[in-house]
């Protein structure tokens, strides 16, 4: 049974592909688009599931969508009619726009894309999307499952029971009341792009102290029974004309913060810290709730909140159980769960245990997309090697020798986070690597941290981790943030946070064989079997996806090395 | 013949520079300063000066003299007719000059590159170069008497200073005081080959069509911005195999050829895409300037291989810089983003020859502050900037292009 799973319309749109339950392939758009966040239908991505499966669309059985658009547009509507006075001119300005996208009838056209009959194409709630993206990924044969982002069609928060191929809803929050978007108005306030500053925003908090966490928790009433209320009066959710906090919020804590402003420390970072705090209290609330609600204690988590590795690290520690977050837990994601919902939910594919042990599910390039792109860009001379321990070796030593590496091989991740496939890796024990990968690679703000990536028996020297349950740990999906070993902060400078913690990458033999070799032979040469790792993409655009795209960055980048499948470019040959 | 000058309604900056201006371009006598232009029946010429606020005078009713408006940066841009030999110097020598728009300034074809005409500024030849005098008796020169030829683009022609603020014509200047003060025996003569737009390409055609002749002592190649921006916006085959890069507007060159509808394609047709990796556009820019150099030495003269500075070179910027940074972006935006960068790969690359003295101003004029007013816009210079700039040519110079800058 092939079961093709699509998230399109707001942000992050995607294609996952299913055969007999196990998943093929899974893509966001913005990878072939090169559209950060692209939320178009995902006509690429849908494309290269069909060639990755060998499949036409007639060979699909069913096509699943994330969301109801009808629902979803029913609470446009509804939270603007009760305004008062109701929001006339933002409703229609929704209508407008929702026509011009053709969001009121994303199947008919989906249909119409791929040629295939109107009745091979579903929909699922978008919390099942996010919780069955979760749950089914997930090892566990039962778990409570857990989904928090900004909001789906009404839902903001659900809480549910999973039991193998069921997911019995328990509870769900209503937007307002939304964990995400009281992050999101956080972050806007702290002057990033909301939808994309929230991880710079939990950077920021590590430089700062929750002195305000008095002043903002009882914006987030957290009720006996696991639920949580949003003060309505400091946001602006259901119908946000400019900003989705209201002057009561400035009064509060003062003016936002003016974007791009060079201020990081003092009252700003205050502010970040005290959200964070606040948010963690939160979602530890909601989750301990559930698990006592459904008496299970190993948990699943999806939403965009599930990103926050910060809180995941901390959870891990509180639970009882395990946890085990979905790699590409925010909407992106929801093409995936779209797909697992409708394949165990609705039509009763057996579970398989592999399933979600990896994130490389994208895009594998051949040697003549390398070769296209080392044409097209004029690079006048590469190294090629006699065997891929010849190449990681030179790799190896590259890095040792304290140059920037991008690296691009094999099939590209699934989710935000860069995995050893789509990676630029640097010497983690250099004091200034840093400054040099933020400001030189990655023009981006300086404060912002980078992961270790580790091999994964050799975390615990370094790191106060939990022991890995299995390969879907969060560690090995860098969804988790831990602590420096205080004895190791000296060694690993570029990697470990102001506050001495890091978002650690697990690197297993099996599941990562060519990443974990490097790091073998990075040890072999310095002693530390850790890279730094970070995405690779230049600020605000998407982590590369080919050949070209990677030999683009590379040029438009501080970057001193490019490896593109077997090919090594060095920047200093580049004339 | 009377001259009515009309004073802003509110306040202009400069007006002392720009009332020199006036005085030496329609002569001193019959000038008339008046805060309206009620009196203008009498004049043949009435000039309107733009104050701080962007707002003249109202012009006069029924005039119909010359009118002017002079813009803030002191140009005086004719309003009420088509341009003569009293804009363009020979407007009628040649046919392409004959033929071109008179209505406005801009470009206007030649068979070898494009001429670009922008009176207002200064005396410039029916080539659109900045030429007061004709400049074939440079010929015939003595051997103390040096020529220096500037080569380049608008930069180079400076198109926010008047005539005698560009950096050619003040490095004229300081060469001839340095000459007298030292008694060297020697006088110098600079000529501002600088033409908006070129690239080196169009900078070898010029120097083989107008200097080569002239038998020139040396040769400043003042140019990187063009080369680099349009190279990154320029077919990459081309570019690649070819090292051409070419000015992505003057495609429309072949629709006004060919007088399909439509004009020139111009600066507001946006945007244009980043098409090529930064290395493709330092190395045809590395390229075509060494063959430059090689043609230049060919005829015997001395190549002074310059790198021109723009906004970003700049340590800090001054308010009124701060100002205009935003504005860069509006016209080729993407590449815009990118160039600082490609400036400086172009300065790791190894692309400039050791052999051959180097003015970098790009890298000099980090060493400037907020302090200084430099840039008028994200590349063209102040009169300041282009003082700053003749200076460190003029040390090149002085010291006998034996050393890097």
């Amino acid at each position: 049974m092939n079961i093709l799973g699509l998230a399109f319309g707001f942000h992050d749109a995607s294609a996952a592909l299913l055969r007999d339950g196990a998943i093929i392939c899974a893509a966001a758009e913005e990878r072939f688009t090169r559209r950060k966040h692209d939320a178009a239908l995902p006509a690429r991505a849908i494309a290269f599931c069909l060639a990755e499966g060998g499949l036409t669309p007639s060979d699909l059985d069913a096509v699943v969508l994330h969301e109801h658009a009808s629902v979803k547009f029913d609470r446009v509507v509804h939270a603007a009619l009760r305004q008062d006075p109701p929001a006339a001119a933002y409703v229609e300005r929704t209508v407008a726009a929702w026509i011009a996208q053709g969001k009121f009838d994303p199947a008919g056209r989906v249909a119409a894309m791929l040629r295939i009959p109107a009745d091979r194409i579903h929909a699922v709630e978008h919390h099942a999307a996010h919780a069955a993206s979760a749950f089914f990924a997930s090892p566990f044969h039962q778990a409570t499952v857990v989904t928090m982002d900004g909001v789906g069609e009404y839902e903001a928060i659900t809480v549910s029971a999973g039991r193998e191929g069921r997911l019995e809803k328990l509870d769900a929050v209503e937007v307002p009341h939304s964990l995400g978007l009281f992050y999101s108005a956080f972050t806007a306030f702290l002057g990033f792009e909301v939808n994309e500053g929230e991880y710079k925003v939990m950077g920021m908090a590590a430089f700062g102290q929750p002195r305000f966490a008095n002043r903002i928790r009882p914006l987030l009433r957290l009720d006996s029974d696991g639920r949580l209320m949003v003060d309505e009066r400091y946001f602006e959710f259901l119908t946000p004309e400019d900003t989705p906090f209201t002057p009561a919020l400035v009064d509060l804590l003062g003016p936002p913060r003016v974007p791009e402003s060079d201020v990081i420390h003092g009252h700003y970072a205050d502010v970040a810290a005290s959200v964070q705090l606040v948010v963690e209290e939160a979602i530890f609330h909601v989750v301990e709730h559930a698990v006592r609600r459904t008496g299970i204690d190993d948990v699943c988590l999806a939403g965009g909140v599930a990103l926050n590795s910060l809180a995941n690290g901390k959870l891990q520690s509180r639970l009882r159980g395990r946890l085990y977050v979905q790699p590409a837990a925010g909407d992106g994601g929801a093409s995936l769960g779209a797909a697992l919902y409708h394949a165990h939910v609705v039509c009763g594919v057996p579970r398989l245990p592999e399933t979600g042990a990896t994130a490389l599910l994208g895009k594998a390039y051949d040697a003549i997309d390398v070769e296209d792109a080392l044409r097209r860009g004029s690079v006048p001379r590469v190294h090629r090697f006699g065997s891929e321990d010849d190449l990681l070796t030179a790799v190896a030593q590259h890095l040792a020798d304290g140059a920037i590496v991008g690296l691009c091989r094999g099939r590209f991740e699934w989710g935000p986070r860069a995995l050893g496939a789509r990676s630029i890796l640097a010497n983690p024990a250099l004091p200034d690597m840093q400054r040099i990968v933020n400001e030189k690679i990655k023009f981006r703000e300086p404060f912002r941290p980078f992961a270790p990536a580790v091999l994964d028996h050799r975390a615990n020297e370094y790191f106060d981790t939990p022991a890995p349950y299995g390969l879907h740990s969060p560690e090995y999906f860098m969804l988790s943030v831990a602590t420096v070993k205080a004895s190791h902060r000296h060694d690993i400078p570029a990697v470990t946070h102001v506050d001495g913690t890091a978002r650690v990458q697990l690197v297993n033999r099996a599941t990562n064989p060519a990443f974990h070799r490097l790091l073998e032979l990075f040890e072999a040469i310095t002693g530390v079997p850790i890279l730094l790792n970070t995405s690779f993409n230049l600020r605000g655009e998407p982590v590369v996806a080919s050949p070209w795209d990677a030999l683009w960055t590379f040029g438009w980048s501080g970057l001193d090395v490019l490896v593109i499948g077997d090919v090594l470019v060095d920047k200093s040959e580049l004339r | 013949m009377r001259v009515l000058v009309v004073t802003p309604p509110e306040t202009a900056a400069g007006l002392d520079r720009r009332m020199a201006w006036i005085r030496r371009r329609f002569g001193d006598a019959g000038i008339v300063v008046a805060a309206s232009a009620d009196a203008a029946a009498d004049a043949a010429i009435v000039v309107l000066i733009r104050g701080d606020d962007g707002v003249c005078a109202p012009p006069p009713a029924g005039f119909d003299g010359r009118l002017y408006v002079q813009e803030q940066d002191g140009r005086l841009a004719l309003q009420n007719r088509p341009f003569d030999g009293d804009e363009v110097a020979s407007i009628d020598a040649h046919v392409f000059s004959r033929m071109a728009p008179a209505d406005t300034a801009g470009y206007y074809h030649f068979p070898y590159g494009y001429l670009a005409r922008y009176p207002g500024m200064g005396p410039i030849d029916s080539f659109g170069f900045r030429a007061s005098v004709d400049w074939a008796p440079l010929r015939a020169r003595q051997d103390s008497h040096k020529l220096v030829v500037v080569s380049g683009g608008s930069a180079v022609w400076s198109q926010c200073c008047l005539a005698d603020e560009a950096f050619p014509a003040v490095l004229e200047g300081m060469l001839n005081d340095w000459a007298t003060a030292e008694r060297a025996g020697v006088t110098f003569s600079v000529v501002n080959l600088g033409l908006f737009g070129n690239l080196v390409l169009h900078q070898s055609i010029n120097y083989m069509l107008f200097a080569e002749r002239l038998r020139p002592d040396y040769v400043i190649a003042h140019d990187g911005f063009n080369d680099l921006i349009f190279a990154l916006m320029s077919d990459p085959w081309l570019l690649a195999e070819h090292s051409i890069a070419y000015q992505p507007e003057f495609e429309g060159w072949a629709r006004l050829l060919h007088k399909a509808p439509g004009d020139a394609l111009t600066h507001q047709e946006l945007p244009y895409g980043v098409l090529n990796l930064p290395h493709v556009a330092v190395r045809a820019y590395g390229e075509r300037k060494a063959q430059f150099r090689r043609l230049v030495e060919g005829t015997g003269a001395r190549f002074i291989w310059g790198l021109q500075p723009c906004i970003f070179s700049k340590g800090a910027l001054s308010p009124e810089e701060q100002s205009v940074v935003g504005e860069r972006h509006a016209v080729y935006g993407h590449a815009h983003r990118k160039i600082e960068f490609v400036f400086e790969e172009y300065l790791v690359r190894g692309v400039v020859p050791t052999d051959v003295p180097f003015v970098n101003c790009h890298s000099a004029f980090k060493a400037f502050g907020a302090d200084q007013h430099l840039f008028a816009d994200h590349v063209h210079m102040t009169p300041q900037g282009d003082r700053h700039i003749a200076s460190l040519y003029f040390d090149v110079i002085r010291r006998g292009a034996a050393t890097h800058a």
